[in-house]
Formats: C-alpha cells, structure tokens, sequence
C-alpha cells in the first residue's frame, strides 16, 4: 500500500555497496584459495598433485553427506541421521560380503537400504508430520543400535574381501586420481544441476522458501520434501559403501566423525553465491574449504584439535557475517 | 457532516485527538482527525477497510507516533513512544487476532506480567484470586484454569478482554471484537462491555458491523480515507446516513467499457459449504464475463477462492468446473492444468519467493513448460517467455534485469509479476484473482483493469474478482455477488449497481 508512490524500482545499491555484496557472496571461494595459499607456503608439499587429490578425497565423503543435506535443508527440513545411516550402509556391506553376497549386488542392496531410510524418514515427516529434527533424531539412534547389532559390537574385518571391493574407496584411477573423488565429482555434477537447473531443484528452494506460495502455484509439498529425503537417503548410501571400503571394515563408529562436519559444510555453503541460504555449488566450496583446513594443518603440524576449533570459528564468521550484513540470518529457506 | 470542530477540551473526555495525521511514504493513513472519547461511554469507529481504523489504534497505543497532532489523555498532552507506555497510562487494547500463550492457563494468561512473586517463585493464589475478581466484576464466564490453547474462540476473547482488564485502564479499546463469535457470545461479550462502562472505563469499539454497533455503543464515528467524517450519538444516526458517510460517492477512477457477451458457463458452485466458514455458497461464472465478489474482511471470500481452486475442502456442495464436478482428488496442480488459475492476495505470504529472482517467480507456474534434456530448464526460453510477459503491453513492468532479485521492485510492479505468473501460462480459462490491485497506484490499476476487460473479450475465458474496493468492482464487474459471515447475501446485475446496496448486504 506505501509502495505505490516511490520510484518503480528502489533505487540500485551504490557501486562500492555492489563491491561489498559481492565479496560477500564470493568470500567462502577467496578464503579457499587464501588458505591453500597459505599453506603452500608453509609447507611446499601441500601443493603437490598428490596432497591436492588426498583433500578432495578427504573431501568426497563430506561432499556426498552435505550435498545430501544440502537437499533436505534447502526444503525446510532437516535431518541428523545422515552419520548413522552411511554407518548402517558400510556395515551391511561388509555384512553382506561376508556372506557371500556378489560385490556389485552387496553395494546395490546397500544403497537402496538408504533409499529406503530416507523414505521412512520421509514418511515420519511429511505424513506423520513429526517435526524433521525429531523424526531423524529417533532414526539415528534406530540406525546406530541395528548397526551395532550386525557387527557384534566390534570392527567386523572379513578375512578375505571380493577383488574390487576397495575399488571405490582406496583404488585409483589413471594411478592417480582417487575413486571417491571421481564419485564426489559425479555426484556434485549431478546435483549442482539437479538442485540448480532442473525444475525439481526450483521447486525444492520454492517449498522451502515459501511453503504457501509453492501450494498456492500447484507445487506438491510432500511430494517435494520426499523427495529431498530420498536423495539425501541415497547419498548416505553411497558414502557408506566407500567409507567401507576404504577403511577396508564394517566399523558401527565409522561415520561419527562426519555430523559436524558435514553440517558446518552445509551451512558455510549457504554464505558462497546465495547470501545466506543453502545451496549446491556454495556446499561444494565449503566442504573444499574445510578439507584444505584439515589437510593443511596435518601437514604443518597443527595439533589435531585445532582442527575443530578452526572449523567451529570459521562457520561462526562465515554465518554470523550474513546475518550481521544481510540484517536476516542462515536458512535453508527464506 | 461534521458536528463540529472540537475547539473547547472536554471536562469529561478522557482521551482527545487534535489534528492527527500520520504519513507513511506515499500514502496518508491519517488525516486531522479530531476525536474525543468520553469515560462511561462506548464509542464506535466504523469505516471499510483502509479507512484509517487499525491506524488511528496504533497511534493511540504508542506503536508509531503521529505525523502531526497531539493526544491529549486526561487533559494532559502526552507522547507515547512506546506500547507499554501506553498500558501503564491506562490505555488497553484488544486485537483481532489472538495473542494468548495457549500453554498458560486462563487465570496465568489474565495475570501475564502483573504476577507477585515470592523469593522467586510465582504466587498462582494472588493471580488466580486477581483473575476470579477480574471476572466477576466484569460478569464473565469462562473457566480460568483450562489452558488457554483449549479454550474457544469466544472464551479466549474473555480472556484477552480481562487480561488488558487486569492493568486497569481507563480506556479499552476493542478492534473487531466478534469478528470470531456466534450469537451467543456476542451477547455475553455485549454485556461485559456495558457492565465496564458501568465501571467508569471509556471503550472503543472498532467494527464494520453494523448491527453490533448500533447495539452497544453510545457514539458512533465513521472514517473514510483516513479522516473523520462524523460523530453521532447513535440514536440521532440514521444507518442509511451512516453507510452514505463510510462510502466514497465519487468515483474518480475510469474504467474500461464493460461490452462482454457471456459464454457458456465455466464454473458453477452450489451450496458450498466448508464446516468453518462458508455456508451455502451458490455462484456462477460464465465466459467472457467479469464476475466481481465483494464483502468484508472475514465474509469467507478468499476461502471460497480455494475451495475452488483445491486448497481448501468442501465438506458440503458440489462444484463444477465446464460441466464436470471438482473431486477433492483434484489436486491443485491438476486444476490450474484445467485451466482454474487463482492469483493470491497477501502476495509477502502467498505469492512471491522472496529469496528467487523476478525469472523465477514469473517462470514457477509455468516451469514444466519449459523441459529441456535430462529435464533440466531450458534457461534461454525461459528467459524470453518472462520477458515477453512482464514486458507486454497489458503489464509493463518496469525492471532491470529479470535475475534481480524480486525484493528489488516496488509493490506495484511486485503485483504485476504476480499477475504476470498467470499471464505468462497458456490455457488459462477461468481466472480468480484475489485483491488484484492490491498496492499499485492508480495509473496501473488501469492497466490492470484493461488487462481484465481484454482478457474476458477472449470468449473463452471467464474472470472471478474479489476485492474490497467497492467502486472498482462496480467499475469492471457484468456482476457482482455480495459476501457476508460466509455466505452470499446477494447478487446484483449491473444495471442494479448501486454502492449503498451492495454495502448494506456486506455489513
């Protein structure tokens, strides 16, 4: 009603002001190379061919998880099951091995049992209408108890592992580029198109930005926030079955490690390009971000503790600059 | 129709406007109103909507300061800078929507912020004991310790009337008290307002309701475009003089000639009922027609908007789209295929994603058009079809580039990309737009009203308006059907246009 007599458009941001937003959407994609800058200087073997693909591979697991997440946040939901359900992957893999399982066919059935989680938490969501955190915080604890349950509650180790089964976590390709990073490259392509360009993606930021107005345009919500857990439920699944075989175990601990990570990633991501909300590419920079953080500090000596410090500090920044400049905070929606 | 300037202070008025005017950026909410509230009395301010009612309130109990013009409350001038200023004055207020903390009980909510507390720990004897007085001095009925979150509408009203009770005002201002209660409670509610009266509190009692205010109050004030068109005792108040005072006679807009020749019939409802808030709504659309629907906020309007278009159910009635009837199995989606296409009001809440671009917001209702390989979007025709839309002559909008972000654009060309949406997809047939000029000035209300006069030329096509402004409906409509409390209450062909009429059927 008060807008009907300013000028048609607010009046564009200053040029210096245009300079600021843009360092604003950039800087996550400045401090990585700032930071590997850095500790190519520090420590001349950082740069290396070799050291570079060991960060994307340290990377890749990361990526999958927080491209996964990328989804469901993006949507308006969230999910913290994503670490135990690559867990109960990577172990029914290795289960399934060592019962003689095909090797192809041990992965498959692995990753569809993530297909499926992400659909039973969908269920409890979107039909149910538990509140997502809820929902997926009772199927981590399902996830980790059935995952201790098929180990035995030790580190399953098969005696004897189909040939290839270290293919995809440990193996090599052209005797140089590890296979998660091809698999964290394929997915990120995948994703950055399908969230970024497809019509499915557009609708996924729409339910998420504005639930009403995706409604009110035809958009099927649950359909869209299904679907968003089933893709997150398939990239846990993939992680998973690396995860197994590069640590060469069945380990009910193994994706631990990977909860913080994986969701500083996500929401560092949402500084890169979008100004505050979650998205693909900005989720890829993050975790290359994080990954040169860790790798960089194992190479000059750091004491591993600093890692997490680090990695709590920079999401503080990074987020809390959004919401101090942008005057709105971090979301997965609006 | 004045009664003239209020020039001496009153002795026993117990609040006092001189001059209040209040400016947002390009529009006047408030213009010199003076008004003076009296204690022992109920005073009603009645308007339509945008006539400064919400506004004035805002003014009184500090949530914005008045552009010009002093208050003066007991005969001192006062500035409030602040709403709990207000409160501790003696200035209450009571709003249409509820703000009750449903986890609290009744009596915790009365006492909300005047609780005692000993050595830290509430004393819930001294709020139940000051929420049971409350109540019987007022004669209300309601339970106190039933979480407020159980209680109904008309009972959590009580509660919030007794809550701004507690903090013993000496004015108590109540916005569209029934807007939300049955018969009954409207009564009980009357009764509490007079027995407060009774007490020495001046209330204010802000309705469109007639009915309701020709009952209760002692005075009547009408407003109509932010300015105080008269004070009445209500006795003395005619209601055809009363309406006659609330409506703008002059009708400064033109519009387009209405020459439409109505087609076949597009979309029939009968008796459609939604268990809540339409009752028996029965209502055609023919193509090539602009059908307008008017009534007062609450009447049920928009919510028969989404019975049609599936966002809401029908539990009662039937509704058919070209002959065939619309099935809960419908979806939404599976509707704006077949041709029913619903622009939103409250575009901030229903309409626009504020965090896309202006492309992406046009683009969303028209998306799986728009397929490319592996089903991505193909981005170049994308960006062609929005431009055709938003640049057409029927819309104009006036914009940078279609990837700024929508927050960018004014109000006005924010409607016309909400517009656009639906433009831009083929296969419209019928087209229900709610609050279509909502925001925009007059120069592209015009454009809008052409746009809809062009749009209902093509035969096939058949428009569905509702809106609160009255003269624009009367401007564009072949019909227009009244809405009131949910069900229609009239249905006026064009050649019966007649803005006193359709007003009385609204209220």
């Amino acid at each position: 009603m008060s807008e009907n007599r300013s000028p048609s458009i607010r009046p564009r941001e200053k040029p210096s002001q245009g300079f600021i937003v843009a360092l604003r959407r950039y800087a996550v994609a400045v401090v990585l190379v700032i930071l590997f800058v850095v500790f190519a200087v520090l420590e001349p073997s950082f740069s290396q061919a070799q050291n570079v693909f060991n960060i994307v591979r340290q990377a890749s697991i990361i990526g999958l998880l927080s491209l996964g997440l990328t989804c469901v946040v993006s949507v308006g939901e969230f999910d913290i099951s994503f670490a135990a359900l690559s867990t109960f992957s990577g172990v029914m893999s290795v289960v399934l091995l060592m019962n003689g399982v095909n090797l192809y066919l041990a992965w498959l059935i692995s990753v569809l049992a993530g297909v499926l989680v992400g659909s039973l938490n969908a269920l409890n969501i979107v039909v149910l209408g538990i509140p997502s955190f809820i929902a997926t915080l009772g199927m981590q604890s399902i996830l980790l108890g059935v995952s201790r349950y098929f180990t035995g509650g030790t580190v399953l180790y098969a005696a004897e592992y189909p040939r290839g089964f270290e293919a995809i976590g440990r193996a090599l390709v052209f005797h140089t580029i590890p296979t998660p990073v091809i698999s964290f490259l394929v997915f990120g392509i995948l994703l950055v198109l399908f969230l970024e360009f497809s019509r499915s993606g557009r609708y996924i930021y729409s339910v998420g930005g504005n639930p009403e107005a995706a409604r009110h345009v035809g958009i099927n919500v649950r359909k869209i926030k299904f679907i968003s857990f089933v893709i997150m439920g398939l990239l846990a699944g993939v992680a998973g079955i690396i995860m197994a075989s590069m640590f060469g175990s069945g380990n009910p601990g193994m994706g631990d490690g990977y909860l913080s990570p994986v969701i500083i990633a996500t929401f560092l991501g949402a500084v890169f390009l979008k100004d505050g909300l979650t998205n693909s590419r900005g989720t890829i920079v993050a975790c290359l971000v994080l990954a040169v953080l860790e790798n960089g500090f194992v190479m000059t000596n750091v004491p591993y503790y600093m890692k997490e410090v680090v990695q709590g500090f920079v999401l503080l920044i990074a987020v809390g600059s959004v919401a101090v400049l942008k005057g709105q905070s971090v979301s997965g929606g609006k | 129709m004045n009664d003239g300037t209020i020039s001496e202070r009153k002795t026993d008025s117990v609040l006092e406007l001189r001059g209040i005017t209040k400016v947002f950026p390009g529009i006047v909410a408030l213009s010199d109103v003076h008004l003076d509230v009296r204690k022992n009395e109920v005073h009603a301010i009645v308007g339509e909507n945008g006539a400064g009612k919400s506004t004035l309130c805002n003014v009184i109990t500090g949530i914005f300061p008045p552009t010009h013009g002093t208050i003066y409350w007991k005969g001192e001038a006062i500035r409030i800078t602040h709403p709990s200023e207000a409160l501790s004055m003696g200035i209450a207020m009571v709003y249409q929507e509820r703000n009750l903390i449903p986890g609290l009980t009744g009596a915790q909510n009365i006492s909300l912020g005047m609780e005692r507390a000993r050595v830290g720990l509430i004393d819930e004897a001294y709020s139940r004991k000051m929420a049971e007085a409350l109540r019987e001095r007022v004669g209300a009925r309601v339970p106190l310790d039933v979480q407020a979150g159980n209680l109904g509408a008309s009972q959590q009203q009580m509660i919030e009337i007794l809550r701004a009770l507690a903090h013993r005002p000496q004015l108590l201002i109540l916005d569209e008290p029934t807007a939300s209660l049955d018969r009954n409670d409207i009564e009980c509610l009357f009764q509490v307002v007079r027995h407060i009266r009774e007490d020495g509190t001046a209330v204010i009692f802000i309705s469109h309701k007639l009915d309701e205010v020709y009952s209760i109050a002692d005075r009547i004030s009408v407003f109509r475009d932010g300015r105080r068109i008269s004070t009445t005792a209500t006795p003395e108040l005619n209601r055809g003089t009363c309406i006659k005072h609330m409506i703008n006679r002059e009708m400064v807009e033109q519009y387009p000639k209405v020459t439409s020749q109505q087609g076949r019939i597009l979309l029939a409802a009968r008796d459609v009922s939604d268990g809540r808030t339409l009752t028996n709504v029965t209502l055609t659309v023919k193509s090539g027609e602009i059908v307008g629907v008017y009534g007062l906020v609450g009447a049920g309007r928009t919510q028969f908007a989404e019975v049609v278009v599936g966002l809401r159910r029908a539990s009662h009635g039937e509704v058919r789209f070209e002959g065939k009837p619309l099935t809960p199995r419908d979806s939404p989606a599976m509707r704006i295929r077949r041709g029913i296409f619903l622009i939103p009001e409250d575009r901030r809440r229903k309409g626009l994603f504020s965090a896309f671009s202006i492309r992406e917001n046009t683009s969303i209702s028209f998306l799986e058009t728009l397929r490319g390989f592996f089903g991505l979007i193909k981005r170049k025709e994308e960006k062609r079809r929005v431009q055709q839309v938003l640049d057409s002559a029927m819309l104009r909008v006036t914009y940078n580039n279609v990837d700024q972000g929508i927050e960018e654009l004014s109000g006005g060309n924010k409607q016309k990309v909400m517009i656009g949406r639906w433009i831009g997809r083929t296969g419209l047939r019928l087209l229900i737009m709610d609050e279509p000029t909502q925001g925009i000035d007059v120069g592209a209300k015009r454009e809008v009203y052409n746009m809809m006069r062009e749009l209902a030329e093509r035969q096939e096509i058949g428009i569905l308006c509702i809106s609160s402004e009255l003269p624009e409906l009367i401007g564009i409509s072949d019909r227009i059907y009244v809405f009131r409390d949910g069900a229609v209450s009239g249905e006026l062909g064009r050649a019966e246009f007649n803005q006193e009429e359709i007003l009385r059927r609204a209220l």
